[in-house]
């Protein structure tokens, strides 16, 4: 479809694919829809979700393949500003930002806007101090500048270390996204649809590098932003009768505080909240003793079983549910301490008012210091994590690559402006969706008998009960607020479930999700496999090979590291947003400041970057690492700062002793700086 | 070109990092929720747009000022 888009002259051509693309999709959708209502299979439909977009991916992707080095890493330098905003736009959206980011904003508060302002607020930096600058300077990758820029391998090594842990981290929230939407599309188990999933995002990063990537994602940007707007506006109209999202929201949050204030004024809520204290400290009862309690647990539940059997009083459920319970009880008091504190401080979380969830509106904790929940956070913690998100993006390497795809510098720079206007899109109708979906929750769901609950809680909780459960702790037969338990990550595959939309648009929820999952993952998977082979290969260790050795092992390792990260998925790490948030600040603390100094400043030079880069590196990661092992200690915080945000200490560090480091070898490096490295576009 | 970004980034720092100061102000509140959540959740993200495309513009017509004086 794509395979000749870059040249001259086709602009118009493809604009009109691309509407074209775009329309089918909302008919195809709507199509869905009255089959639906006609009795079609929700199967049926599932499957035609999936299907569709996929072959229209791997269409893409097979037009477009290529073994030519400049195609393959560069997607020959032709691609308009307009296609390369849209594809920033993909590759940026990921998984993260369209499944975590609106569900981060249900359960936190608008505490989570940090990521919304975090999140597009660095794209100015791009535009300002690093897109067209790259762009002119003309390499194929990130650590391929720092080696070019500072003439030396190390700042390239480090560079390389930086791009390929940050994009493996990245890649494998992707790729749990992509396992957890395939799953739920298709019906497989998640390791099956990790499976199926990697299948997808082969098929376009492996036979045609970023040419095929570059218009397979500016198909999934037109899918996904459509996915998330079509139940953005639908409950919009459902809610206020018009389809304006943000008049939705002046309306909806004021409504959403009041009923707020009177779920936290309730007796049945307050009753389910002492119900989870109480359970709470019974597990810090048992927590005194692990050994002892796990022993009388045991004993009791046998007892238990075997009462039933002898006598034959309980019920089958009932024996049932104690064998189960028998089963599920830790092995050994290691592993018995570790679930029940775990299970403590789930308790603990949901005796605070609202389930412990902030209110919607308040963005940060009272001067005072106390917290109504501890998802909130502090002014200062707020900043240094817009701060950190900021700068992170504009060391993402897999973002920074696409602007060498375009044809000039100005091209460079206009895409920057379309990628901020094809992000905002969705960004801002993030909070949106939050607010909509927790007026139909706090007004439609809250308060509903056991008995009457809506079909979507009655799926989700027996097909992933960690994702969606409800427990009647309070025994009145009522599910209150406390005792529904939604895991922000499967908010928005929800949202259009809790809005009473038809089952196709849940569908078309998924296959957006879909695509920002596989547009990230191709990126990432291709940043990965060109840093190792372009710049650890072929730069480092084997200097000056042919160039279409150089894209045939960049396949092998992009096939390796594609393996490896859904091995790494497999295991069903942390939340998708807890996954990704430390790497940008370990890329805000390394990669940026190497990049604007190495820009901006002409006496940055190879000592000074590399020591800058493994200091801002070392700050990040103690932090990182001695500040969230074992739980975050409050009193151990710098400034109440959270770990995530330990870039805001290792960017100042960074650029300090780059600087201080450049000056000291001044004399030393001088001849190293590569002439016209430093421009003014 | 430097002193238009430096001014932008003013900008720029002044929508990112200044609002969060005042979220709890009650006399900044407009439909239920802080100045600073309208400016998180709507005004900055448009604000960002607005300034890189003030930047690619400015930057675009200085480009074709230095080629013009260059063929002249």
């Amino acid at each position: 479809m794509a395979a000749d888009a870059p040249e001259v002259g086709a602009g118009a051509h493809l604009a009109r694919r691309y509407v074209a693309c775009a329309l089918v999709l909302l008919l195809f959708t709507a199509a869905m829809v009255v089959m639906e209502r006609s009795g079609l299979k929700r199967s049926w439909i599932a499957s035609a979700f999936l299907l569709v977009p996929v072959v229209l991916y791997a269409s893409i992707g097979l037009a477009c393949r290529t073994t030519e080095a400049a195609q393959y890493f560069v997607a020959g330098r032709s691609v308009p500003a307009v296609y390369n905003g849209m594809a920033i736009g993909a590759d940026w959206m990921s998984v993260a930002s369209f499944m975590g980011l609106a569900g981060l904003l249900y359960t936190n508060g608008f505490g989570g806007l940090a990521y919304v302002l975090g999140w597009t607020g660095g794209f100015c930096l791009i535009a300002f101090f690093i897109a067209p600058y790259l762009r002119e300077f003309g390499q194929y990758t990130i650590p391929d500048y720092l080696g070019e820029r500072y003439g030396s391998h190390w700042p390239r090594a480090l560079g390389l270390c930086v791009t390929a842990g940050c994009s493996l981290m990245y890649v494998v929230a992707q790729i749990y996204g992509v396992g957890l939407i395939t799953a739920r599309l298709t019906g497989f188990g998640f390791e099956m649809g990790i499976f199926v999933g990697l299948g997808g995002i082969l098929v376009c990063s492996f036979v045609g590098g970023m040419r095929a990537i570059t218009w397979t994602q500016v198909a999934q940007y037109l899918i996904l932003v459509i996915a998330f707007l079509v139940p953005v506006l639908w409950l919009s109209v459902q809610q206020t009768g018009w389809p304006l999202p943000q008049w939705a929201l002046a309306q909806q949050l004021k409504k959403v505080n009041e009923r707020e204030r009177e779920l936290m004024a309730d007796p049945r809520e307050r009753a389910a909240a002492a119900a989870f204290r109480a359970e709470a400290d019974a597990y810090a009862q048992r927590l005194h003793d692990v050994e002892r309690a796990l022993v009388d647990e045991r004993v009791a539940l046998q007892q238990r079983i075997d009462d039933a059997a002898m006598h034959g009083g309980a019920s089958v459920n009932e024996l049932r549910a104690a064998r189960r319970a028998l089963q599920a009880l830790p092995k050994d008091a290691d592993a018995a301490r570790e679930v029940w504190a775990r299970a403590r401080e789930a308790d603990l979380e949901r005796a605070q008012p609202l389930g412990g969830m902030p209110p919607q509106a308040q963005m940060i904790h009272a001067d005072d210091g106390t917290q109504v929940s501890s998802a909130q956070r502090s002014r200062l913690d707020f900043v240094a994590l817009v701060f950190c998100l900021m700068a992170g993006t504009a060391g993402m390497p897999h973002v920074l690559a696409r602007f060498y795809t375009t044809p000039s510098v100005s091209a460079a720079r206009r895409s920057v402006t379309w990628a901020l206007l094809f992000i905002a899109l969705l960004y801002v109708c993030a909070p949106v969706l939050a607010v909509l979906v927790k007026y139909e929750v706090l007004t439609t769901v809250v308060g509903t008998p056991f008995a009457e609950l809506p079909r979507w809680i009655v799926e989700w909780s027996k097909t992933e009960p960690s994702l969606v459960s409800v427990v009647d702790i309070n025994h009145d037969g009522v599910l209150q607020l406390a005792e529904l338990h939604i895991t922000p990550d499967i908010l928005v595959l929800a949202a259009p479930e809790i809005g009473g939309m038809p089952f196709a648009v849940s569908c078309l929820v998924a296959a957006g999700g879909l695509a920002a999952a596989l547009s990230t993952a191709d990126g990432l998977l291709l940043t990965i496999a060109n840093a190792l082979s372009h710049d650890l290969y072929f730069n480092i260790l084997h200097r000056g090979p042919p160039t279409d050795r150089q894209v045939a092992l960049s396949k092998v390792i992009l096939l390796f590291v594609a393996l490896v990260a859904a091995y790494i998925a497999l295991q069903r790490p942390a939340g998708i947003l807890l996954l990704v948030t430390p790497v940008f600040s370990i890329a805000a603390a390394t990669i940026f400041p190497a990049l604007v100094l190495g820009i901006a400043w002409p006496a940055a030079n190879r000592w000074g970057a590399t020591a800058g880069m493994a200091a801002g590196f070392g700050i990040t990661l103690y932090y990182l690492l001695t500040r969230s092992l074992g739980g975050v200690d409050e009193r151990a915080l710098w400034f109440g700062i959270q770990p995530e945000s330990a870039g805001v200490f290792g960017v100042p560090v960074a650029f300090a002793v780059h600087i201080v480091m450049s000056l000291a070898t001044a004399q030393r490096a001088k001849r190293t700086v590569v002439e016209g490295a430093v421009r003014q576009p | 070109m430097r002193p238009l970004a430096l001014w932008l980034t003013l900008v720029w720092a002044l929508v990112s990092f200044v609002p969060p100061f005042f979220a709890r102000e009650p006399w900044l509140q407009i439909d239920g929720a802080s100045l600073a959540m309208w400016m998180a959740a709507q005004v900055g993200p448009l604000v960002y747009v607005l300034l890189a495309w003030l930047y690619e513009r400015r930057a675009s017509r200085l480009e074709a000022q230095q080629r013009a004086q260059r063929g002249g």
